[in-house]
């Protein structure tokens, strides 16, 4: 995915000006920065839910897309099930809905909640089912905003293990403020900040080349990435 | 026993218990003041009730007011419900009506009973002033109810690309539903008791009011005592089915 001198404003408020991005196909990126720096305005740019000036080159023409929020955002009328079934476009069979949500039911193993309520469910299941909704969808582009804020760091490991194998085949965008979470999923870490009355810059890109699954965050390279990321973060 | 039983079963008897207290005091008041003209006891207003559940006239008020708060309650309902949906969509109109809600909102109930006893028969008198009162209610509730729909959610299925009818038919409808029955609960009774005063000043044929009236002049308080057992009951019956109906389609909360 190729972004081209992104202009967006909010009203007078300038976010972005002339922004140019190289984020990789079928890899994760990672946005990071601090608060208000922009990053859930680019994924807003980029889910085309805000109109923007500039280009932004999907590698697949008509690209479809899912958002996993900073909150699950289930609806509460209906069951997990459902939920998941909710964003299932209208021309699949019934047997092949039935066929898509079992398998990502058991891949985020969620078989034990599939017909609670969202209010009678855990964070840590209602943060899987928030991921199962999306990539249920078979979407090009995984945008995910803060999936794991608020999980304590045993709950955020464990549905990092279930993500990780079933976003290979996908380009994901991932914002966090977690050095972390970036390192333990990311291909690509761009570091942006954004200066009072100025539009958001680049501050910093960061590859990983190091494949996620079988990475080891504390080996040495990745101990350089995340000095580099704090780095960046701080500076 | 323990303490979770004992709550739960002190849950279910303490609205009889309330009950039998009220009637207790009142037939206490009844021995004290001992004029059945101004109070009535306990079992005069019982052997008048009993009295009047035998009478043929006695279901024909009771269904002919029933009609009556049926008719207005529907025509509220469902225009409140059209024109919530319109104005969701068309600002403009939901300022064009402001005044008109307002209106009919502050116009004193006496007023409006008077001029509707002037304009039409007691019968659709009867009606629009119920109509009149409890449309303004449901209107306001059913527009809070759908703006009150969470925008994350609706922002959530426009990035999946959730077509209109299932985000009506699946996210609107559901999550408005709780305020609509919210509305429903605490304007039902009270559509009741709006048609009972207002058969009262129209003295419509076939009425609960009417004969509440009648009781009135004759100076038949145990009657008329009766017949507010009546009003109560079927109220009290009425807003006990919409509290199921909620339940059961309000299961997820």
């Amino acid at each position: 995915m190729i972004i081209k001198n992104l202009n967006f404003a909010y009203g007078e408020k300038v976010i972005f000006q002339d922004l140019n991005m190289d984020l990789p196909t079928n890899g994760v990126t990672c946005i990071m920065g601090g608060s208000g720096a922009g990053k859930t305005t680019l994924l807003n740019c980029i889910s085309r839910q805000l109109r923007f000036d500039g280009n932004i080159e999907y590698d697949k023409e008509g690209a479809s897309f899912a958002y996993v929020f900073q909150q699950p955002r289930l609806i509460p009328s209906m069951t997990v099930e459902d939920n998941i079934k909710f964003v299932l476009p209208k021309d699949l069979s019934k047997e092949q809905i039935e066929e898509r949500v079992n398998d990502i039911i058991v891949k985020l193993q969620l078989e034990e909640c599939r017909k609670s309520y969202p209010s009678k469910i855990s964070g840590g299941q209602a943060g899987r089912a928030s991921l199962a909704r999306a990539l249920v969808t078979d979407c090009d582009v995984l945008l995910m905003d803060e999936p794991f804020k608020g999980l304590d760091v045993k709950l955020k490991n464990d549905i990092l293990n279930l993500l990780i194998p079933l976003i290979q085949q996908k380009s994901v965008v991932f914002v966090t403020h977690d050095v972390e979470e970036a390192l333990a999923i990311a291909d690509r870490v761009f570091v942006f900040e954004r200066k009072e009355n100025s539009s958001v810059r680049v501050k910093g890109q960061i590859d990983i080349t190091q494949n996620q699954s079988n990475r080891d965050i504390y080996g040495e390279q990745l101990n350089q990435v995340r000095k580099d990321i704090y780095d960046l973060l701080t500076q | 026993m323990n303490k979770k039983k004992l709550y739960q079963i002190l849950n279910y008897a303490l609205p009889f218990v309330t009950v039998v207290i009220i009637v207790a005091v009142y037939a206490i008041i009844s021995k004290v003041v001992d004029i059945e003209l101004i109070a009535p006891s306990v079992g005069a207003t019982l052997k008048e009730l009993f009295a009047l559940l035998g009478q043929g006239y006695f279901y024909k008020a009771v269904g002919g007011t029933l009609l009556r708060a049926l008719i207005a309650y529907v025509l509220s309902f469902a225009l409140a419900l059209i024109l919530a949906i319109l104005t969701k969509f068309c600002a403009p109109l939901r300022r064009a009506l402001l005044p008109i809600v307002a209106l009919v909102r502050v116009l004193p109930t006496m007023s409006l009973v008077l001029l509707a006893l002037i304009w039409f028969k007691s019968f659709q008198a009867t009606v629009l002033v119920a109509f009149c009162i409890i449309f303004p209610m449901l209107y306001t509730g059913m527009c809070d109810a759908i703006d009150g729909v969470d925008k994350d959610l609706i922002e959530m299925a426009r990035v999946y690309g959730v077509g209109k009818r299932r985000l009506i038919e699946k996210l609107y409808i559901p999550q408005a539903l709780p305020s609509v029955f919210t509305s429903i609960k605490s304007s039902i009774g009270l559509n009741l008791k709006i048609v009972i005063s207002a058969e009262v000043l129209a003295q419509t044929a076939d009425s609960m009011g009417l004969y509440m009236q009648l009781a009135k002049i004759n100076l038949d308080t145990a009657i008329l005592l009766a017949w507010t057992i009546v009003a109560i009951v079927i109220g009290g019956i009425i807003e006990g089915i919409v509290s199921l109906i909620a339940k059961k389609a309000v299961k997820w909360l």
